[in-house]
C-alpha cells in the first residue's frame, strides 16, 4: 500500500478464540429434525432422482449437457481478442446563481402585473418562504444553483451517466366519475414525458432552425412504480374519490386528511397528483429541496395525458412536462419578472424574454430586444399551448442534471428501492452510511462504520461482535438503520444477528440457524423485512431459507434443497420484489442459473439453466434495473468475462460471454450506482486493484482495458455504492490491515492509487472456499499471490 | 362603488389574447367564454372598486392580490398607490384600457 504507514498499537484480546458462537449450544449440523426432507448434508443426496433436475453436473438425473469443450470461454460477438499478457492490466486514466428557484419576481407594466406593494392576499411562494425561514433549504438551494452553474459552464460534469429512470406514482383524486382518469390516460402521460425528456417527441421537428442546435435530450425517463414504499408490487397508481369539488394550490390534494392522497417517499418517487383544480389552474409544482410530504407535481385532470378527459389546447400532456421541469429545478423561461426584461431563468442559452407567451405564437416573436430570433416560446417552460412547446435547451438539461445530482440524488437509483445488492462484508443502508464487517485473527466478527461524518469506533479501531466464524461475514440491509449479518460457526452451522437500532440477539450473540454449510452464505433482500439466504451443503448442493417478515421458512433451522453440485459460492440477485436469480458454478465449471418468479422456481426447484463457459471464479452479479442482470466471471485465461440478461434474452448469447480482458486474481467485484452503470473491480497479478466501468454506452477505459488503482491487495475488493456516482472500495493489504479508497463523483480519494489505512489485522474479507471444495477447483482463488499471512505472526484486532 | 363611472359596473376579466402593444382587452367575467390558458387572468371589478391581479408564481401557483381602484375622472383610475389606467373603450362586451 502506498499510503499511511503508521499503525495504532495492537494487542486486543477478546479471549474468545476457543469458544463456539457466543457460547451457545452448537447445532449438530442437521438443523431442525422435523424437516428431514429439507436437511442439508447427511440427508438424501441433492437432486438425486429428481425428474425436474436437468442441469447441474454431479447429480444423477440431468438434462442435456451443454458444457463447453475445453479451452477458454466463448468470447461472444463482442470479443476483441485483446488478451493481455501476464503481469498487469492496461492502464488508463479515468475519463473522466443565485439562490432560489423562482427567478426574480418584480412588478410588471400594466394593470395586472404590479403586486409589489399592494399584495393583500397573495400567497408567498413556498420556496421563497422556506428560503427565508429554513437555513437547510437555503443551503440546498445554493448547492443546486452552484452545481448547475458548474455543469452549464462545463467546469464540472453531471455525475449520472446514461439515462435516469424515475419511478412515478400517480395519485388520482376525483370528485366526479369522469375525473377518475383511466389507466390508459395515465399511460399516455408517461409516454409524453418519456418523449419530451428524451427529445423523441414527434413535433421536435417544428423547432425553429436557429434554436434547433440548442434542443437537448434531458436523459430522464419515467415509469409507473412497480414497488410501493412497503416493497409490495404496485401498478404505480392509487385512487381516491373526494368530496372536494376543486382543489386549489394550497396542497390539500397532497394529504389524505384534507381530501387528497398522501405522498410516497419523495426520495424515491416522483409524486404526481391528478385532480380537479379550481380557478383555471392547470397545474403546479414544488421545487427541489422542499418538504417531502408535498414534493411532486399537481395536474388538472383535463390537462393530463393525451386521451380520456384531456381537452384542447392542453391535451398533449405538456402541462406535466412543464411541471416536472419545475420539479427538476427549471424556472420559467421569461424569468418570472412579469413582463420585464431583468428577470432570469438562470440558464445561459435561453434568450432574454419579456413576459410569458400564450397560445401558439408565430416565430419569431421578439421582446427585450432579443431579435432576430426573439423569444424561445417553443420551450417547455413558457406558457404556450401544448402543441406549441417542443424543447428543452442544453442549459436547462445541465440544470436538471444538477438537480438530480444534488437535491434528488436518490431518485431513479433503482438500488434504493427494489433492487438491493446481494450480501457483502460491506453494506450501506442509506446515503453516506457504510458498515464493514471483518474477521479478526481470533475469527470474531469486527465492525466499523461511517456515519456520514466520521468512522466509528474510530478510523483504525473496531467494534468486537463476538463469535468464532468460519466464513466471511455477509451483511444485507433491507431498510434504513437495519442490518442482518450472517456467518458460519465452527460447527459449520449458519448464524445470524441483526441491527435495528441495537444488536440482536445481543452485541456478541448469534441466532443459530442450523445446517452444515460450506463456504460463505449469500443473502439478498427483495423488499423490506424480507431475507433469502442461500448456502451450500456438505454435499455441495444449494440450500435456501427465507425470512418472510414474521418467521423463517421452511423453519428456523431447516432448509429448502435446491439441488445441484456447486464448486463455487452461489451468487444471488433480486431485480424486483419477489424475484430472485441464483447463479452457481457446476462441476464442469459452467455457469448455471435458476430463478424465482414470484410463484415458482425455474427451470424447476432443483433444476438449473446452463449458461455455458468455463469459469475459474465464483460469479458476481448485479442488477441495475428491473429485469436486468449482468454477470461477471473469470475464464481459464484469467480474463474477465461478462454476460447479461436484457429482459428478453441473454447476451451475447445463452452460453456466450463478452471478453473484457485482464488477468484477474480471484473473484471480480461489481456494483451499479445507477441505471445502465457498472463498475467492475478486480485484482491483477501484481496485486494491484484495477477498475473498469460501463457508462451506458461503452466500456471504460476500453473494452479490455483497466484503470490501475494501485495497492498490493491480499483480498478481493469489496465495493459499495451508497449513492449516485459514489464508490467505496475496501481491501486488505500485505499487513492484513483494512484499506479504503473512494470515488466521490469527481476523483478518487485519497488519490488515484492511494488508500486510507483503517487498521486491524483481518483474517477474512474475501470469499471463503471450504477445504472440501479445493480439490475440485481448476483455479484456487486462494492462490499464493492471494494469501496474506506470509508467516507473519497475526496479531489481535486493533480495538 | 357608487362613484364608479356609469357603464363600467361589474367584473371584467383580462382577455390577454386580444391585447395590443398599447391596450389591454377585458371581457365580461361571467358572460365571455375565455379559452383555457396557463397564464392566469386578472380581473377589474368596478362594482367593488377593486382590481384582482393574478400572476403565476415560479412554481405555477397562483398569486393573487387585491388593490383598490380610485376613480380620477375622465375615465381614469388610480390603481393601488402609484399607477393609473385609462379606459379607452367601454362597451357591453368589451373594455379596453391603457396603462397611464
Amino acid at each position: 500500500m502506498k499510503t499511511k504507514k503508521s499503525r495504532a498499537a495492537f494487542g486486543m484480546d477478546n479471549g474468545a478464540a476457543d469458544e463456539q458462537m457466543d457460547g451457545k449450544a452448537v447445532a449438530n449440523g442437521n438443523g431442525d429434525s422435523t424437516h428431514s426432507s429439507l436437511q442439508m448434508a447427511g440427508a438424501t443426496p441433492a437432486g438425486e432422482g429428481d425428474p425436474n433436475d436437468r442441469g447441474m453436473p454431479g447429480v444423477s438425473v440431468r438434462g442435456q449437457q451443454q458444457d463447453m469443450p475445453d479451452g477458454s470461454m466463448d468470447d461472444g460477438k463482442h470479443a476483441q481478442g485483446q488478451a493481455m499478457p501476464d503481469g498487469g492490466m492496461g492502464g488508463g486514466g479515468i475519463g473522466g446563481g443565485s439562490i432560489g428557484g423562482g427567478g426574480n419576481s418584480r412588478g410588471a407594466d400594466g394593470p395586472d402585473g404590479d403586486s409589489r406593494q399592494q399584495r393583500t392576499c397573495g400567497t408567498m411562494g413556498v420556496h421563497r418562504r422556506l428560503l427565508s425561514t429554513d437555513p437547510a433549504y437555503a443551503k440546498t438551494r445554493a448547492r443546486i444553483e452552484n452545481t448547475a452553474r458548474l455543469y452549464e459552464t462545463g467546469e464540472a460534469s453531471p455525475r449520472r451517466a446514461g439515462v435516469t429512470r424515475i419511478p412515478v406514482v400517480v395519485h388520482v383524486v376525483w370528485n366526479t366519475a369522469a375525473q377518475n382518469v383511466s389507466d390508459a390516460q395515465i399511460a399516455s402521460q408517461i409516454d409524453v414525458l418519456n418523449r419530451d425528456f428524451r427529445r423523441t417527441n414527434p413535433d421536435f421537428s417544428t423547432t425553429p432552425a436557429p434554436f434547433l442546435p440548442l434542443a437537448t435530450d434531458a436523459r430522464v425517463e419515467f415509469f409507473l412504480a412497480t414497488t410501493d414504499p412497503a416493497g409490495a408490487p404496485t401498478n404505480g397508481i392509487e385512487r381516491r374519490q373526494t368530496s372536494v369539488t376543486g382543489f386549489n394550490d394550497n396542497d390539500d390534494v397532497k394529504s389524505h386528511a384534507s381530501g387528497g392522497l398522501d405522498a410516497w417517499p419523495a426520495a424515491y418517487y416522483l409524486n404526481m397528483w391528478v385532480c380537479p383544480l379550481s380557478g383555471g389552474l392547470l397545474g403546479y409544482a414544488q421545487f427541489p429541496g422542499g418538504p417531502a410530504a408535498t414534493d411532486g407535481v399537481v395536474i388538472l385532470q383535463s390537462a393530463f395525458g393525451t386521451s380520456g378527459t384531456a381537452a384542447a389546447p392542453f391535451n398533449l400532456g405538456r402541462t406535466a412536462t412543464h411541471e416536472v421541469g419545475h420539479w427538476l429545478n427549471l424556472n420559467h423561461i421569461w424569468g418570472d419578472d412579469g413582463n420585464g426584461c431583468a428577470g432570469t431563468d438562470n440558464v445561459g442559452d435561453t434568450p432574454n424574454q419579456g413576459g410569458p407567451n400564450t397560445g401558439t405564437p408565430t416565430f419569431p416573436h421578439e421582446s427585450c430586444s432579443n431579435g432576430p430570433n426573439g423569444d424561445m416560446f417553443m420551450n417547455y417552460m413558457d406558457y404556450v399551448d401544448d402543441r406549441a412547446m417542443v424543447m428543452f435547451t442544453a442549459g436547462q438539461v445541465a440544470r436538471m442534471q444538477a438537480c438530480l445530482d444534488v437535491a434528488r440524488s436518490t431518485i431513479g437509483i433503482a438500488a434504493a428501492i427494489a433492487i438491493r445488492p446481494s450480501s457483502s462484508p460491506v453494506v450501506a443502508w442509506g446515503p453516506n452510511r457504510l458498515d464493514t464487517f471483518v474477521l479478526g485473527t481470533d475469527r470474531a466478527v469486527y465492525h466499523k462504520w461511517w456515519n456520514g461524518s466520521a468512522w466509528g469506533p474510530s478510523v483504525t479501531s473496531y467494534e468486537n461482535m463476538g463469535g468464532v466464524c468460519t466464513s466471511t461475514p455477509q451483511a444485507v440491509a433491507w431498510g434504513p438503520n437495519r442490518l442482518d449479518l450472517f456467518v458460519t460457526g465452527t460447527d459449520s452451522a449458519l448464524y445470524h444477528k441483526w441491527f435495528n437500532g441495537a444488536w440482536g440477539p445481543s452485541l456478541t450473540g448469534y441466532e443459530n440457524m442450523g445446517g452444515v454449510c460450506v463456504g460463505d452464505p449469500r443473502i439478498v433482500s427483495w423488499g423490506p423485512n424480507r431475507l433469502d439466504v442461500f448456502v451450500l451443503g456438505a454435499n455441495r448442493a444449494l440450500f435456501h431459507k427465507w425470512w418472510n417478515g414474521s418467521a423463517w421458512g421452511p423453519s428456523l433451522t431447516g432448509y429448502e434443497n435446491m439441488g445441484g453440485v456447486c464448486v463455487e459460492q452461489p451468487e444471488i440477485a433480486a431485480w424486483g420484489p419477489n424475484r430472485l436469480d441464483v447463479f452457481v458454478i457446476g462441476t464442469d465449471r459452467a455457469l448455471y442459473h435458476k430463478w424465482w418468479n414470484g410463484n415458482a422456481w425455474g427451470p424447476s426447484v432443483t433444476g438449473y439453466e446452463n449458461l455455458g463457459g468455463v469459469c475459474t471464479s465464483a460469479p458476481r452479479v448485479v442488477a441495475w434495473g428491473p429485469n436486468r442482470l449482468d454477470v461477471f466471471v473469470t475464464g481459464t485465461d484469467g480474463a474477465l468475462y461478462h454476460k447479461w440478461w436484457n429482459g428478453q434474452s441473454w447476451g451475447p448469447s445463452v452460453t456466450g460471454f463478452e471478453r473484457l480482458g485482464g488477468v484477474c486474481i480471484g473473484q471480480p467485484e461489481v456494483v451499479a450506482w445507477g441505471p445502465n452503470r457498472l463498475d467492475v473491480f478486480v485484482i491483477g497479478t501484481n496485486g494491484a486493484l484495477f477498475h473498469k466501468w460501463w457508462d451506458g454506452n461503452s466500456w471504460g477505459p476500453s473494452v479490455t482495458g483497466f484503470e490501475s488503482l494501485g495497492g498490493t491487495c491480499t483480498s478481493q475488493p469489496r465495493v459499495v455504492a451508497w449513492g449516485p456516482n459514489r464508490l467505496d472500495v475496501f481491501v486488505t493489504g500485505t499487513d492484513s490491515a483494512l484499506y479504503h479508497k473512494w470515488w466521490n463523483g469527481n476523483a478518487w480519494g485519497p488519490s488515484v492509487t492511494g488508500f486510507e489505512f483503517m487498521g486491524g489485522v483481518i483474517s477474512a474479507l474475501r470469499e471463503e472456499t471450504a477445504p472440501e471444495a479445493k480439490p475440485e477447483l481448476a483455479l484456487d482463488i486462494a492462490s499464493p499471490t492471494y494469501l496474506q499471512h506470509d508467516g507473519e505472526q497475526l496479531q489481535g484486532m486493533n480495538h | 362603488m357608487a362613484n364608479m363611472e356609469q357603464g363600467l359596473g361589474g367584473s371584467w376579466t383580462h382577455s390577454f389574447e386580444e391585447d395590443t402593444t398599447d391596450e389591454q382587452v377585458f371581457r365580461p367575467t361571467g358572460a365571455f367564454s375565455f379559452p383555457p390558458s396557463r397564464r392566469p387572468r386578472s380581473t377589474l371589478d368596478f362594482s367593488t372598486g377593486q382590481m384582482v391581479t393574478a400572476v403565476a408564481g415560479p412554481d405555477d401557483k397562483l398569486h393573487r392580490s387585491v388593490v383598490p381602484m380610485t376613480p380620477l375622472g375622465m375615465q381614469r383610475y388610480r390603481v393601488g398607490e402609484g399607477r393609473e389606467i385609462e379606459v379607452v373603450q367601454a362597451g357591453s362586451d368589451i373594455l379596453k384600457i391603457r396603462a397611464g
